[in-house]
């Protein structure tokens, strides 16, 4: 602790003692790693997250029922902004780390995890896990524990976890005489084509691609390229391969077969696109199956696809995040932030939350409940999801992965509104991408 | 003679013992008063600045600007940039398209107002009354309005059967709605300060330039214009730097989208800085903008020489 902190957590046990008259109180502690003067006095450990709306409420439900269980220990959420990548909470996450005033625990998205594993704020949880019953990692479904670890050691918990997933209208597929979902791109092109209809205002697309870097790495990896080379010293991706997966896609889009939204809030027109009907397939999150399943009701019938396969196969991206705890907190404090560690990963919790929110049950042994069974028997358009985790590919992990796939965004941005053919797009990305990596 | 000696002699050599005690502790006082504008603008302005300048040679790391020396590989980097090019123009774009919008809408504005007409506190208000907004409500709101399924816009343009636009999610639409919101934003503000111009001019040289035959537009050509050119200089001057710096529209209403389209130099150094975390080319992107905009300035400031009227 430097000098300065240290004065300031005097100063603030002085005050608080002067205050209440009853020793320090726990959020002091807790916070300026001073034990607690009384055994009574519950451990107060801080977490960061991101989550807004129904999602946050659905988490904070979950943290009260955590403190109201473990009465030693007393958890504070703060909502700190989106927790995606270069989002909010991480822009405030990186000013805390600096000023040496983080939170105990933080949500952080799958694909920042090098990059702030690789400033040495994040506490290695190998020692944890080895002696955890919950938490091993053969007890997590196959794929979860992409992304979690760093060189080797593991930093964090797979928490509220997705993978992308395409959703398509069984009523409009019937309609066409189409009796399955596509599995490959071709098809996806072939599908689209009988699947478009109708002018104007009714016009019904076949297909809608997202606008979201996600995509570039299934459709760079299906394509057999790499987003990376091994050593993590240069992009790789802008190969003819992978721009063919795209170029087909933006054929789609010029030739009227397929639509893409734009705009900031482009991936949420696309879901609404689907479930009001106006396209036949689309691609989007797991995550998202929550909220078409409450907005189409009974107005068509609708299922999941697994992404459709390119000439690599299936390959897919983790989404979502995990749960970090930051290095250098007090024993007490460590402990207690692994114990909601452990219960919020927990089989009853995550079958709870992916339930609750359509996120992943990050458990093996919860897919096998009789619980979770019968969740599904409901909720078929799961059970497509829970079959293609097994295809989940670990992202590069690079510390400038963030900048990395803010270029390839760009890139796909420019293809699908700026008629920039997609290998073009492509290279100008990988060129500044490795301007990056190079400094140059 | 003796005096103006003596005050010569205390500005040579302000320190010399010789000086009036009482003197130096005016000066000393000077000084205090001083300390508290001089710490800050080191503290907040000349410090950071110089210390942007010196991590702009520099790769970075997400915890340290300062990892490897690159000597001017960041400056290489942007100038080879298409992003970093992409943006210079749209900054271009954006701080011409306001600019001129708000000093041809914030005079006529002004002249209107400037009549004397009923109510006219009632109009003063309410074009007034966008700039006490904060720009992130104003953002939002137009975000809302230009919405493509829900919002005002295109509802209204549907029921007038045109199709719908997706103003904020089209490459052509985007940057022309982000300026016209900044107009909007802002044009009080401008209309102010040429009303308070147009209050200025002399009324006399009015009067005898219609008495002489001179027509209302002969007089606001030749009389009105000449005479409010230091406000217009001003707006001008102003307009351009709070141009370069607009970020929360941008950030609210497109997040530098579609395709980039309305991504500006202060978007570009964000994006970079805090998106990226690759703070070394994000100030090198800043001292350029330093540069520019400090170049841009100056060439207003020499202009201005040919057109700005003053009393002298």
């Amino acid at each position: 602790m430097r000098p300065i902190q240290r004065t300031g957590a005097a100063l603030l046990c002085l005050v608080s003692a002067a205050a209440f008259g009853s020793g320090i109180p726990a959020w002091a502690a807790s916070l300026h790693g001073v034990p607690a003067a009384t055994k009574r006095a519950p451990v107060t450990v801080t977490m960061w997250y991101g989550l807004g709306g129904t999602l946050g409420a659905e988490f904070r439900a979950l943290v009260n029922t955590f403190n109201r269980t473990h009465p030693d220990i007393h958890v504070v959420v703060d909502y700190e902004g989106t927790y995606t990548g270069g989002g909010p909470l991480q822009q405030k996450l990186l000013a805390a780390i600096e000023a040496h005033s983080t939170p105990d625990l933080v949500q952080l998205e799958v694909h920042s995890m090098p990059v702030f594993a690789s400033t040495g704020a994040l506490q290695p949880l190998t020692a944890f896990i080895r002696h955890s019953s919950v938490d091993k990692p053969g007890n997590f479904l196959y794929g979860m524990l992409a992304s979690t670890t760093y060189k080797g050691v593991t930093y964090g918990l797979p928490f509220n976890r997705s993978i992308p997933i395409m959703f398509y209208n069984k009523t409009l597929f019937a309609k066409a005489g189409i009796s399955a979902p596509p599995t490959t791109w071709a098809q996806v092109a072939q599908d689209a084509k009988r699947l478009t209809h109708g002018s104007g205002k009714t016009k019904i697309y076949g297909f809608t691609p997202v606008d979201q870097w996600w995509f570039w790495e299934v459709y760079t990896w299906e394509s057999g390229s790499h987003i990376m080379n091994p050593s993590l010293t240069k992009c790789e991706f802008a190969t003819p391969a992978a721009a063919r997966i795209f170029q087909e896609t933006i054929n789609l889009v010029r030739q009227g077969d397929a639509v893409v939204q734009s705009g900031a809030d482009g991936w949420g027109l696309t879901t609404a696109s689907f479930y009001n009907g106006e396209v036949a397939m689309s691609e989007d999150s797991s995550a998202s199956i929550g909220t078409v399943r409450a907005n189409v009701g009974h107005k068509f019938q609708w299922g999941v696809m697994m992404m459709p396969e390119g000439p690599a196969g299936r390959e897919v991206p983790p989404g979502g995040a995990n749960i970090v705890m930051m290095a250098g907190l007090p024993k007490a404090t460590q402990q207690a932030a692994w114990t909601f560690m452990q219960w919020l990963t927990a089989p009853s919790q995550t079958m709870k939350w992916s339930e609750e929110t359509g996120y992943l049950p990050v458990q093996k042994s919860v897919v096998s409940s009789p619980a979770y069974r019968a969740y599904l028997k409901t909720n078929p358009q799961m059970q497509v999801v829970l079959d293609e985790v097994k295809y989940q590919h670990a992202p590069p992990q690079s510390p400038h992965y963030l900048g990395i796939y803010g270029y390839a965004q760009d890139a796909m941005s420019s293809m699908y509104f700026n008629n920039v053919p997609a290998l073009t797009a492509l290279k100008t990305a990988q060129q500044e991408a490795n301007a990056l990596l190079t400094g140059s | 003679m003796a005096i103006r000696l003596a005050n010569l002699a205390d500005d040579i050599h302000p320190l010399e013992p010789s000086l009036n005690p009482r003197r130096r502790l005016r000066q000393a006082g000077e000084w205090l008063f001083l300390i508290p504008g001089i710490v800050t603008v080191l503290a907040f302005f000349i410090v950071p600045a110089g210390y942007v300048i010196y991590i702009s040679f520099f790769q970075s790391t997400i915890m340290n600007p300062t990892a490897s020396f690159a000597g001017v590989g960041n400056y290489r980097a942007i100038l080879h940039s298409a992003q970093f090019g992409g943006a210079l123009v749209h900054t271009l774009i954006f701080a011409g398209g306001v600019t001129i919008s708000v000093l041809v809408l914030g005079l006529l504005l002004a002249t209107l107002l400037d009549q004397r007409l009923r109510a006219v506190s009632v109009y003063r208000t309410v074009i007034f009354l966008p700039y006490v907004f904060p720009l992130v409500s104003s953002g939002v709101a137009f975000m809302w309005l230009l919405q493509p399924q829900y919002g005002f816009v295109d509802t209204v343009l549907q029921l007038l059967g045109l199709p719908a636009v997706n103003w904020l999610g089209n490459v052509h639409t985007a940057l022309l709605c982000i300026i016209a919101v900044t107009t909007w934003e802002f044009l009080g503000f401008y209309t102010l300060i040429f009303l308070g111009g147009l209050q200025n001019v002399n009324v006399h040289l009015k009067e005898a330039a219609a008495v002489d035959g001179a027509g209302s537009w002969t007089v606001f050509r030749k009389i009105t214009v000449p005479s409010i050119t230091p406000s217009i200089f001003f707006a001008a001057v102003f307009s351009i730097i709070q141009s370069f710096q607009a970020f929360d529209q941008i950030y609210i209403m497109t997040q530098g989208g579609p395709a980039m389209a309305t991504q500006t130099l202060t978007y570009y150094i964000y994006t970079q800085g805090f998106q990226f975390f690759n703070f070394g080319q994000a100030s090198a992107a800043s001292v350029f903008m330093m540069v520019l905009l400090g170049l841009l300035t100056g060439a207003q400031f020499f202009l201005a020489k040919r057109w700005v009227v003053t009393e002298e």
